[in-house]
């Protein structure tokens, strides 16, 4: 069974003055398996948070279907092992950071001491130890995503929800929001994480699903959608000539060191024979890789592209 | 279930007295009610029943503004703040979270009212030099109406915004006291069509004249504890009824 599934979710919103409804998702399936780290992609506007909430109950689909471990999102008890972080967490800024935590506990109808020891424990994990009697009014950005995430966490959830958890952090943040998720993942928690930062969805995650204007326009894993996409290749070698090594694209040198750019495989074989022959000595051969958002962007102009292609096939 | 309603109620509670706009309020009925004594020397004879009227007045009055002005921005304010996402991603269902914040502005009032009744009272009791017992009742039926005036307030809140929901619940409140007048034009109305509409319009506003003994009580003539029992009958089953309106409407309703 799957822990999240959407099934060509569609959904409109009013907008403007006259509310006119504008589709901000058109076609979202996708499923999360248990265990998983699962990224949700897309640029701003795309319709992460949307599906978010649709996913959570906050909003109805127009079409289509959520579920969450096997019953629909608006369900209160498809809520029971799920944590949640909000986007740019909003939280009451009379309470206390501990206060906030401790309440979130009593709507899992956690008992007071479970609540105590957990709100301690998370306080902790999350470095709010020193601010946690502070009332949140007082809180900074960062800290205030930094106390959603241990009230998202309070329940000891199967599946947690992250919409953006890394906005607004500092370097140092983003590495501690980093090493909680893969906490979480070492610990068999599912993971369905939004973000616009690729970079993060690389580290972090199994599988990715692309949203861009209200679809899915590519779901994979990580490793699957990077695999075999080697650019180029920086190759180095040591006591050679430039002219010993004829045939390829030496960029760079440095006293005896060459440096080269090696643009497919089968002259990769070729450029090591050849230093091999001439008697020189390989240094380094470093491929280099499409990045998250080389694939990205080229999905989003792919999607374009598709685009295009069906307006012109559906005019005469 | 308890638990979950319980943990709202007791969170909109500590929210509204963290708001230094309810001391505010009961500042103002303190002052209010400690004038009536200055205004009872201008009259002769008669002190004690301004000071009883008048206070009762005061705590009726501003128990109203509390209840409205709370009641209003309760749901709205969680939209507003986007505080509500966090909360309704937990396993509580939207109606329990409406009478959670319900229960919470409840039990605000009951400490305001109780405040606000003790002070009367303790001026009261300092003019007649006896405890007025008899206004015990009249102080119960305000705080019922209270629920009322709370209900009525949370399922305008539920689907409107707070200017629309103070304007609405205002008119309810004011029409509310005038349906004893509703009553008598349901005899009169012209055709069958005029006839039904006051007729509906008559069972679904709240009677709030229930509520209002003061003229009883300032006068010293009893309220008969089955006519109390009544009232606070009536109330709980309209705050009921309000409450469930207001959930079926909240329980679609998108979270934008």
């Amino acid at each position: 069974m799957s822990v999240v599934c959407f099934e060509r979710v569609a959904k409109s919103l009013p907008h403007g003055f006259w509310l006119r409804r504008k589709q901000v998702l058109r076609d979202v399936s996708l499923t999360v398996e248990r265990g998983e780290v699962y990224g949700f992609l897309g640029p701003n506007g795309a319709g992460k948070t949307t599906s978010l909430k649709c996913l959570l109950g906050l909003l109805s689909p127009d079409a289509g279907s959520v579920e969450i471990f096997g019953r629909p999102g608006s369900d209160p008890k498809a809520r029971r092992k799920l944590g949640y972080l909000p986007e740019q967490p909003y939280f009451y800024p009379h309470l206390t950071g501990r206060e906030l935590v401790d309440y979130f506990g009593r709507l899992f109808d956690l008992p007071a001491d479970v609540r105590r020891r957990r709100t301690d424990e998370l306080i902790e994990l999350v470095g709010m130890s020193a601010k946690a009697s502070q009332p949140i009014k007082q809180y900074s950005k960062g800290m205030m995503q930094r106390i959603g995430m241990a009230q998202a966490l309070i329940n000891d959830p199967e599946l947690v929800i992250l919409d953006e958890p890394m906005s607004g952090l500092d370097p140092i943040g983003r590495r501690e929001v980093k090493d909680i998720i893969l906490g979480l993942k070492a610990r068999g928690t599912t993971v369905f994480f939004s973000s616009h930062i690729l970079a993060d969805a690389e580290v972090l995650c199994d599988r990715v699903g692309l949203l861009f204007e209200g679809r899915i326009v590519r779901e994979s894993g990580v490793d699957e959608l990077l695999e075999g996409r080697v650019q180029y290749w920086d190759a180095t070698c040591d006591d050679l000539k430039p002219d010993q090594v004829p045939g390829h694209d030496c960029r760079a040198t440095q006293g005896d060191r060459l440096y080269f750019r090696i643009a497919a495989a089968d002259e990769l074989e070729r450029w090591i024979d050849t230093v091999r022959r001439a008697g020189g000595r390989v240094v380094q051969v470093s491929p280099h890789r499409y990045t998250l958002e080389d694939f990205f962007l080229g999905a989003i102009r792919g999607d374009r592209e598709l685009d295009a292609d069906s307006h012109l096939e559906e005019s005469p | 279930m308890i638990g979950r309603i319980a943990a709202i109620a007791t969170h909109t509670f500590k929210e509204a007295v963290r708001d230094r706009i309810l001391v505010l309020f009961v500042m103002f009925a303190f002052a209010m009610m400690a004038a009536s004594t200055v205004l009872s020397w201008l009259t002769v004879g008669s002190e004690l029943k301004i000071v009883t009227d008048l206070g009762l007045g005061a705590l009726a009055l501003f128990g109203t503004m509390i209840a409205i002005f709370i009641g209003i921005t309760l749901v709205h304010k969680e939209v507003e703040k986007k505080t509500i996402y966090a909360v309704l991603a937990k396993p509580v269902s939207r109606w329990q979270f409406l009478v959670g914040k319900y229960c919470g502005l409840m039990l605000t009032l009951a400490v305001v009212t109780g405040l606000m009744a003790v002070f009367y009272l303790a001026l009261v009791w300092w003019k007649a030099g006896v405890f007025p017992a008899h206004l015990l009742s009249a102080v119960l039926l305000t705080y019922m109406e209270l629920s009322i005036i709370t209900a009525v307030a949370i399922l305008f809140s539920s689907f409107t915004t707070p200017m629309l929901a103070a304007v609405f619940t205002v008119a309810v409140y004011v029409v509310g006291h005038l349906t004893w007048g509703l009553a008598g034009f349901v005899e009169v109305a012209p055709g069958a069509a005029t006839h039904y509409l006051v007729t509906v319009l008559y069972y679904a506003l709240p009677d709030l004249e229930t509520f209002n003994v003061r003229s009883r009580v300032v006068h010293g003539l009893p309220v008969g504890r089955g006519y109390v029992l009544d009232a606070v009958g009536y109330a709980l089953a309209y705050s009921a009824g309000m409450l469930a309106i207001a959930a079926i409407l909240f329980r679609r309703r998108d979270l934008t």
